[in-house]
């Protein structure tokens, strides 16, 4: 199994000690997430949260995805980001392939295209570009910025998007991994057709359900053989044993299809504010007690 | 005087040793590029260069300028960075302040934003940004990215952009200055009007008059005792003398061309380090910075 850490509504100023300590002790990689602005007035349902408002303050600390992977990469040798999730269709596949591309460079290669199509209406209309068929726009945009990371001259024709002998360099040695984040059946099926899925908070039956259901999209497309990434983004909540090195409630996930764990930020784990030092310690203690026992 | 590097169009895996390699010659700062895509075919002229054409192929990097700050700005301690030049309204302006925000957070406020309008039509219409009005469209983007920077809540309504309170962070510090690039009558009045003037490619006899042009804009504008930056590329290496004019003008930074003549695109970073270093020993070690 492997372990992510998130790095969302984290300071600022710890955020590049905090990849170099997740380095250190075993994490796979860092994720980040993605918002431009937070409207005062938010209309529109936030879809992971039971009372529908979102789990952020507009005064809290997002920084840009590329600009802080790059800053990142730079400090580190191992590691690997992934935004989650980056909403590819508020923005055109030319950016997103030119600043994907530019991380991936520089990182030398450890950069994953965490997407997802977005939920909040208000934040498409501050940049101006449309909120409904974001869906196939996201399809569109997935094929269009795979065709610019190849490198070459690249034409294209399509519902949104058409053009000729367009390309961008550099481009990645390597194609970049793209795994999608959503929890309807549209977005399960838009994970099937690429790299990974990315959940959040589940039972090991609900996830049972969801893998079943990837498993047998994959197959009817003929992906079986291609590596797939089913990450959940989970910390258990109750208090394990203090000795336990048995990793604990992941086991149980991992035995139903389970392939990486994003690890929520310290503040949605009742540990907002603490020090650098105490999150270097629960860092240490989390690979102590999971990623060791789980590390495959 | 600064002496800054441009570091346009060199090969990747050369872009941290040589950007640490010109902090230590005692360069103040690299400059960047910016252009999402090139195309095969380009109608529009470039206009910095006697055939329209750009001097760049397809296989030429181009990395984004924030992006790439993000990694340099974190091999390098003193070092300064600005694009040389980013166009902002190939952008919306979130998407911008985002970008240069963090760039600034996490560079400790290394950077300065050196903006155009843009040239290549071809480019707006891939990404879908109106090229008519771009002038017009950059300074009010300009200013609605100024708005957010501040971190706090803010709205804005005007003729390009109109939105209700909204609140973006991480916000910079310190407000990072912005320089125009272009030397049309309105470039320079949006110079003139910002932190800074950004000429390309001159010759010593041509870009006298422009600064003249600037200082007597703000003058008028009232602008005079504030801060102001003109920074040149020159066609042909100075000369001392011609140093001593061009300060008393009133140019602040002298950018060295990129590294590509006459060693070529592809030239070895030993090539580009014995140049550099020949450079800073003429020109940097001399001034006493």
């Amino acid at each position: 199994m492997q372990f992510w850490q998130s790095l969302a509504l984290t300071e600022m100023d710890e955020l590049i000690e905090l990849a170099k300590i997740a380095e250190e002790v075993g994490f796979a990689g860092i994720t980040i997430s993605d918002h431009l602005a937070t409207p005062r007035v938010i209309r529109t349902r936030y879809p992971y949260t039971e009372d529908g408002k979102p789990m952020w303050e507009a005064d809290d600390d997002f920084p840009d995805t590329w600009v802080l992977i790059a800053a990142l990469a730079q400090e580190t040798t191992r590691i690997r980001f992934m935004p989650f999730v980056y909403v590819l269709p508020m923005r055109d596949p030319f950016s997103v392939a030119k600043l994907l591309s530019s991380a991936a460079v520089l990182s030398g290669d450890r950069v994953v295209l965490g997407a997802g199509t977005g939920w909040m209406e208000e934040e498409f209309a501050l940049v101006q570009r449309e909120f409904s068929r974001r869906g196939r726009r996201t399809d569109e945009m997935i094929e269009v910025i795979g065709k610019l990371l190849c490198g070459g001259p690249v034409d294209h024709e399509g519902e949104f998007y058409s053009f000729e002998g367009v390309h961008i360099a550099p481009s990645p040695s390597r194609p970049v991994e793209i795994r999608i984040g959503g929890l309807n059946r549209a977005a399960l099926r838009r994970a099937a057709r690429h790299d990974g899925w990315l959940g959040l908070n589940h039972t090991p039956d609900e996830i049972r359900e969801i893998v079943t259901f990837l498993d047998d999209e994959r197959k009817s497309l003929g992906r079986s053989d291609r590596n797939f990434d089913v990450m959940i983004a989970y910390y258990p909540a109750a208090p394990e044993s203090p000795n336990a090195r048995d990793g604990g409630e992941y086991v149980q996930f991992r035995d139903v299809g389970v392939d990486s764990v994003n690890v929520p930020p310290w503040r949605y784990r009742g540990l907002g504010g603490v020090s650098l030092d105490e999150k270097r310690r629960s860092l240490e203690d989390f690979a102590e007690r999971y990623i060791l026992p789980l590390s495959n | 005087m600064q002496f800054w590097q441009a570091i346009a169009r060199t090969q990747v895996d050369q872009l941290v040793p040589i950007a640490q390699l010109v902090e230590k010659l005692g360069f103040s700062g690299v400059t960047m590029s910016d252009h999402i895509v090139r195309l095969q075919k380009i109608a529009s002229r470039y206009p910095y260069s006697a055939t329209g054409e750009m001097a760049a192929d397809e296989s030429t990097p181009y990395l984004d300028p924030w992006v790439l700050v993000g990694a340099l700005s974190r091999a390098t301690k003193t070092l300064r960075f600005m694009p040389y030049v980013y166009i902002p309204a190939l952008r919306d302006p979130f998407s911008v302040a985002k970008s240069i925000s963090t760039a600034a957070v996490v560079s400790n406020d290394r950077i300065l934003i050196g903006i155009g309008v843009g040239w290549m039509a071809e480019e707006f219409a891939l990404v879908e940004r109106m090229f008519e009005k771009r002038g017009r469209r950059t300074d009010e983007l300009l200013a609605v990215m100024r708005k957010l920077m501040t971190g706090e809540m803010v709205e804005h309504h005007g003729e390009f952009y109109d939105f209700p309170p909204v609140q973006m962070a991480p916000a910079p510090r310190l407000s990072p200055p912005i320089l125009v690039g272009g030397h049309s009558p309105l470039a320079l009045r949006r110079a003139a009007a910002s932190e800074g003037w950004l000429g390309v490619n001159y010759d010593l006899e041509a870009v006298l008059p422009i600064l003249h042009t600037l200082r007597d804009l703000r003058r008028a504008s009232g602008r005079e005792e504030l801060p102001f930056d003109a920074a040149i590329a020159l066609n042909t290496p100075p000369e001392p003398e011609e140093l001593v004019r061009l300060e008393e003008a009133g140019v602040t930074m002298i950018v060295n061309p990129p590294l590509l003549c006459p060693t070529g695109e592809m030239s070895s970073f030993s090539e580009k380090r014995d140049r550099l270093e020949a450079y800073a020993a003429r020109y940097i070690a001399s001034s006493g910075a």
